[in-house]
């Protein structure tokens, strides 16, 4: 459609034609809506035809006929795809056609005529020129034809008939003027369509170029309202995006703004905007995106709309525009804006801006701190920067305003560098450095102009001081005694010191890193010239650490000790290198000197040797007279005789009591002691069998007797084994000093060693040589003798029967040693035994042994532990009086038995002794000691303890092993004390055999009856079973008893052995078999009979055996433990 | 308690006296214990109960003192009971030597101390 409105006029510009109206110009839609009303109008005229042809009574025939035909054309114009034209050709036939028919119809009555008048008028409808003239030759046709052929038909009047041309003629005229009046309307009708048509071609193109405007406008959208604020077009970014529809708002009766608006955030803000643009106010404002998902911000501009003519307002426009980029940008340069301001702010440097008018724009801290500037508030009114400013030439001259760097900037100068001086009044002098720029904008207008200034007071002051210091260091240098010559990086000299110039002769170096420049100045020590390469600072500039190199100066004839090293900075880059010289020619001249004075030193030192060495004699036999054995003293001294003699071999030869073998000590080449047995024949001295033995072994020796006054006792031997020494008189002299001390030592020594042996021996006979063996009970003791004949003797231990099956053990340590602690010790023994069988209270006996101890053997003390050890009831008993507690090792663990403690026997009159008690169990042992075993030099007795435990628990089960394990586990290197050990073990009588030895005496049937309540048991026997098996074993061992033997006492042997749930018991004697003495037996056999299984009697040489066997009822089970009462 | 040793425990009770044993009776227990229980029977006891339920071992020598004690208080018209258990450990071995003919056995004090009420009267 625009196309066509914006096409070219459609009338013709010529004059005549201008007047005549075109034809067939209707738009297509409004001819269509005409061709459908005359249509209807065609079937309307068709009915009536009918209806009026059906009343005059016409034929139905015809009637019919016309009526089909004029359907058809109807039909035709209505439904066919043919042309326009053709389709008015057939309405207007069909239509005349009509009024021809009523006219026939009616019987050519004048009014019937008028009907062609109507159809023409109707047909003017299509504003064509075809149904015009077609109408009018219609009429001209069908008046003359039918006036002329059938007038009855046309007529009712016969003047009409008459002319029919002339009438056809006057109705056609009629027609023709009917049809000029339609077309005068038409053609009114035609010109106003064209003027419409340019009108609204006009506002198209206006709307297509504001539509593409708006389009073009980036985000943004434009909303026009009419008056009653329906919207009129919608277009622009919010429809390019799909978040209007224009198709649903642009409506005839669309919907109005306020439907829109209600209910949206920012909606009645709008809305009253809208309202007062309606009043003529243009209005801005800003609105946050109707949809909660976006972020987006637009800024609306509501402008009334107003008629260019009368100036009404005749709508609304709304310019939508998103201006969400804009904030976030804008809030974006606010940011950076702020951080580029604290960075300026934390900046060391000072930083100052101005704008174009020259107006302080930025002043940072930096710049604040300095105090400068302060009361400045543009630069360019220089009256007042002058007054401001505190800026001053380095030289203390104030600058004026031309010459400060911002000024220089806002000038249009780039500064760089420049000094500047701040000084004020309360202001420390500052040094600034301060470069300066003028600011363009894109376009290159100057819009400001920025200075920055770095501080660097410190840096001078920095400069000033290494100046200072190098200055002080190159004093120093001068001033050195040492040479020194150093280079830089490039090998440039730069120190040479005055006492390196001196030694030269010279005062330029002779050597540089760069060469010689003096050659055969400088030589090396074998007189060689020294070649650059070799120079100390060369090396050093290489890399090399040069140290002690010696050179020979020849202008002075010095000699000189130099050092170089290469010099690093402290990141380690390489500075350069330095030597220092100094001279040792002095040095070299006392050296010589000082060789020879000590050449003559060590002729006098030779000579005073000897006489320190018989000191050195003395001092070692003194030592070694207070080594307590032989054999330690031998060690000793030949120790130091080697040393002091400087004799690689030494021995000396003990002369032995008549009858044993004498000893040869000497050193073995590691310098252990070996001992020799030699025989002495009557003839031989000492002397000549030394001379025998060592002959072998040594190319020369010196031998000397040792006498203890008219006695020889032995010899002593000093001797070179490569034969290069010769002994001199004075060795002899020193020998013979030794000699004599030796043989002191040596009988002393062995007196000791005789003493301790006594002490020894006589501890050893005091104490128990086999300890007890009760059933299920197994003992073990060690008794060591301290290695020192002093020390020997005191301690003591027992284990006594106390009947019952219980044993009482005792360990003690009498206070005191020798010879007279172990006889006290004997009496302690006997002590202990008297009152132990007396007593079951461990702590009575300890009381009772006190008492007598106090009373008989008044100042002697003695220390004491003694347990009771019930192994039928399994409970220990104990007590002790000041010694260590005995330990009992249950498993792995080991617990410390013991009570308060008490002091020890003998020293109060009345000892407060407690007694402790200890369930025990079965495997259970129990360890008694002295403290010699956990005593040793140099360690806590804790520990000693502690390792005893250890030792303990990791021992095995039986009391001798214990003891070998514990001794060799806790004892190293030499006893200071005694030490005694005595281990007692539960043995569980679980073992399938049982053996007893026990004396032939009424007493000992309680001993083997507890044995066999726990054996039995444990073999499985009920309690019954146990009870009765134990009473034939009693009659067994009762008949043995009274019938075996006579006055003489021996032993009666019982034997268990459990097999297959059966028991065998074998009691045997050793005796002749006499008649029974007594008369209250007879029973005995009948019992043993009756109670057991089976009873044989044998009866051999040696004595009678007994055997008693009995099936039990049960098979025993393993770990089972009856206590037996 | 200790294992082998007898203890005499009198109980006198009007007309009757109870004597309890413990411990062993062996060849060096049975005659000291023989001799204290006679000591103890003075004239106007009508019998002694001697209660050997505590026991543990009693061999022929322990039997031999038992028939004699019965026999001497038989003597004196003195009734002599013993009180066992039959579980008692000593119990069959006293079955088998014939004790009961005597002193007889009895189970508990109380039928004891009756028995030698009812024998005397």
């Amino acid at each position: 459609m625009p196309d066509r409105l914006l096409a070219e006029p459609l009338h013709p510009t010529s004059s005549t034609r201008r007047l005549l109206p075109i034809g067939n110009t209707l738009p297509t839609e409004e001819w269509a809506r005409r061709h459908r009303v005359l249509c209807r109008l065609l079937i309307s005229q068709t009915v009536m035809i009918t209806i009026v042809g059906l009343a005059v009574g016409r034929s139905v025939v015809h009637i019919g006929a016309s009526a089909v035909v004029l359907a058809a054309v109807a039909a035709f114009a209505l439904w066919s795809k043919s042309s326009r034209r053709l389709r008015m050709t057939a309405i207007t036939l069909g239509l005349l056609s009509c009024s021809a028919q009523l006219v026939d119809a009616l019987g050519g009555v004048p009014e019937a005529h008028f009907h062609f008048f109507v159809m023409v008028a109707a047909l003017s409808l299509y504003e064509d020129w075809v149904p015009f003239t077609l109408a009018i030759a219609y009429v001209a046709m069908h008046y003359w034809l039918l006036g002329t052929f059938l007038p009855d038909l046309l007529w009712d009047a016969s003047n009409h008939q008459t002319h029919p041309a002339a009438w056809a003629a006057l109705h056609a005229g009629f027609i023709a003027l009917a049809a000029l009046a339609q077309v005068s309307a038409w053609r009114l009708n035609e010109d106003l369509r064209e003027r419409n048509r340019d009108l609204l071609g006009r506002v198209a193109r206006d709307e297509v170029l504001y539509r593409s405007l708006v389009r073009n406008l980036p985000d943004t959208t434009v909303l026009i309202l009419d008056r009653d604020l329906r919207f009129r077009l919608v277009d622009g970014a919010l429809v390019a995006s799909g978040r209007l529809q224009p198709e649903r708002l642009v409506r005839e009766r669309g919907p109005v703004i306020h439907d829109l608006l209600s209910g949206l955030p920012g909606g009645a803000d709008l809305m009253r905007s809208v309202r007062q643009a309606l009043e003529g106010q243009i209005t801005s404002l800003e609105v946050n995106d109707w949809e909660e998902a976006s972020s987006s911000v637009f800024e609306v501009l509501v402008v009334p709309l107003r008629d260019t003519g009368t100036a009404d307002v005749i709508g609304v426009l709304l310019r939508v525009v998103n201006i969400t980029v804009k904030r976030r940008l804008e809030g974006r340069v606010r940011h950076e804006r702020a951080f580029l301001e604290a960075v300026l702010e934390s900046l060391n440097d000072g930083v100052m801006a101005c704008d174009a008018e020259g107006n302080i724009t930025l002043r940072n801290r930096t710049m604040r701190d300095w105090n400068t500037h302060e009361t400045l508030v543009s630069v360019l009114n220089t009256e007042d920067y002058e007054n401001a400013t505190h800026l001053h030439h380095p030289d203390g001259r104030r600058m004026t305003a031309d010459e400060v760097p911002l000024v220089r900037g806002m000038s249009g100068e780039t500064v760089v560098g420049q000094e500047v001086l701040l000084r004020g009044e309360g202001l420390a002098d500052r040094i600034i450095i301060s470069n300066a720029l003028p600011l363009h904008d894109h376009d290159g207008n100057q819009i400001g102009a920025v200075a920055t200034a770095h501080d660097i007071t410190e840096r001078r002051r920095l400069e000033e001081q290494l100046r200072a210091e190098r200055s002080f260091l190159s004093a120093v240098l001068e001033q050195l005694h040492d040479g020194v010559i150093a280079c830089d990086q490039d090998g440039n000299t730069t120190v040479y010191n005055r006492a390196l110039r001196e030694l030269d002769g010279s005062d330029t170096p002779i050597i540089d890193a760069h060469g010689v420049h003096k050659p055969g100045m400088l030589l090396t020590p074998d007189g060689q010239p020294l070649s650059r390469e070799n120079h100390p600072l060369s090396r050093a500039f290489n890399g090399e650490v040069v140290r002690d190199q010696e050179i020979i100066h020849v202008r002075h004839q010095r000699v000189t000790l130099q050092n170089g090293v290469p010099l690093t900075d402290s990141q380690g880059s390489r500075i350069g290198a330095m030597v220092t010289v100094h001279d040792i020619t002095e040095q070299r001249r006392a050296e010589i000197a000082e060789r020879q004075r000590a050449a003559e030193e060590a002729a006098r030192e030779a000579a005073e040797t000897q006489a320190q060495r018989i000191e050195q004699i003395l001092e070692v036999t003194d030592v070694a007279l207070k080594h307590s054995s032989v054999e330690a003293m031998a060690r000793g001294f030949l120790h130091r005789l080697r040393d002091t003699l400087r004799a690689p071999f030494t021995g000396v030869l003990l002369d032995a009591a008549p009858g044993e073998r004498s000893r040869l000590y000497r050193l073995g080449e590691a310098g252990e002691l070996r001992e020799d047995a030699v025989a002495i024949t009557s003839t031989d001295t000492p002397e000549t069998v030394m001379a025998r033995v060592v002959a072998g072994s040594v190319a020369s020796h010196l031998i000397l007797p040792l006498h203890l006054g008219e006695d020889s006792i032995g010899a002593v031997c000093i001797g070179d084994t490569d034969g290069a020494r010769e002994f001199s008189v004075h060795d002899r002299h020193l020998l013979t000093l030794a000699a004599h001390r030796i043989a002191l030592g040596v009988s002393q020594a062995q007196t000791q060693e005789r003493q301790r042996q006594a002490a020894a021996n006589l501890q050893r006979s005091m104490l128990p040589s086999a300890l007890v063996d009760e059933p299920g009970v197994t003992v073990a003791a060690r008794y060591l003798p301290a290695e020192a004949a002093e020390l020997v003797g005191g301690d003591w231990y027992d284990a006594i029967p106390l009947g019952d099956g219980r044993v009482g053990v005792v360990m003690g340590d009498v206070v005191g040693s020798g010879l007279q602690a172990a006889a006290l010790m004997g009496r302690t023994l006997a002590t202990l035994r008297a009152y132990a069988v007396q007593s079951d209270s461990p702590a009575e006996v300890i009381c009772r042994m006190n008492a007598t101890m106090f009373r008989l053997e008044r100042g002697e003390m003695t220390t004491v532990a003694y347990v009771i050890v019930d192994p039928i009831r399994m409970v220990l008993c104990g007590a002790s009086a000041a010694h260590p507690a005995p330990l009992l090792r249950r498993g792995s663990r080991v617990i410390a038995c013991q009570a308060r403690p008490s002091l020890p026997l003998g020293s109060a009159p009345n000892l407060c002794v407690e007694e402790w008690e200890q369930a025990l169990e079965p495997g259970d042992l129990l360890v008694l000691y002295t403290d010699g075993l956990v005593e040793h030099r140099g360690q806590q007795i804790e520990d000693g303890v502690a390792a005893l435990s250890r030792a303990l628990v990791e021992s095995p089960a039986a009391p001798e092993e214990v003891c070998d394990t514990i001794l060799q586990q806790l004892l190293h290197g030499d006893r200071s004390d005694d030490v005694s050990l005595l281990a007692l073990a539960l043995a569980p009588l679980h073992a399938p055999t049982l053996e007893l030895r026990v004396p032939a005496e009424p007493e000992s049937g309680a001993r083997v009856r507890s044995a066999l309540r726990q054996w039995l048991p444990a073999m499985g026997a009920t309690e019954s079973e146990s009870a009765e098996i134990t009473v034939a074993v009693g009659e067994a061992l009762l008949n043995a008893v009274e019938h075996a033997y006579g006055l003489e006492t021996h032993d009666v042997l019982v034997q268990g052995h459990a097999d297959a749930g059966q028991v065998q018991i074998t009691i045997r004697d050793f005796g002749r078999w006499r008649a029974p003495r007594g008369k209250e037996r007879g029973q005995g056999t009948a019992n043993m009979r009756a109670l057991m299984d089976r009873v044989v009697r044998r009866r051999t040489e040696n004595g009678t055996i007994v055997e008693l066997r009995r099936a039990l009822s049960c098979q025993p089970a393993a770990g089972e433990e009856k206590e037996g009462r | 308690m200790s294992i082998s040793s007898l203890t005499f425990e009198r109980d006198p009770r009007e007309d009757v006296l109870v004597a309890r044993l413990k411990g062993d009776i062996d060849t060096s227990s049975a005659s000291t214990m023989r001799d204290q229980v006679v000591r103890a029977a003075h004239n106007q006891l009508l019998g002694i109960v001697l209660d050997i339920s505590a026991v543990d071992y009693i061999d022929s020598t322990g039997v031999r003192l038992l028939v004699d004690l019965g026999r001497q208080l038989g003597e004196r018209a003195q009734q002599l009971r013993l009180v066992i258990e039959p579980t008692s450990p000593t119990f069959r071995l006293l079955q088998i030597v014939g004790i009961g003919a005597a002193a007889p056995i009895c189970q508990t004090v109380d039928e004891a101390v009756a028995e030698v009420r009812q024998a005397a009267a």
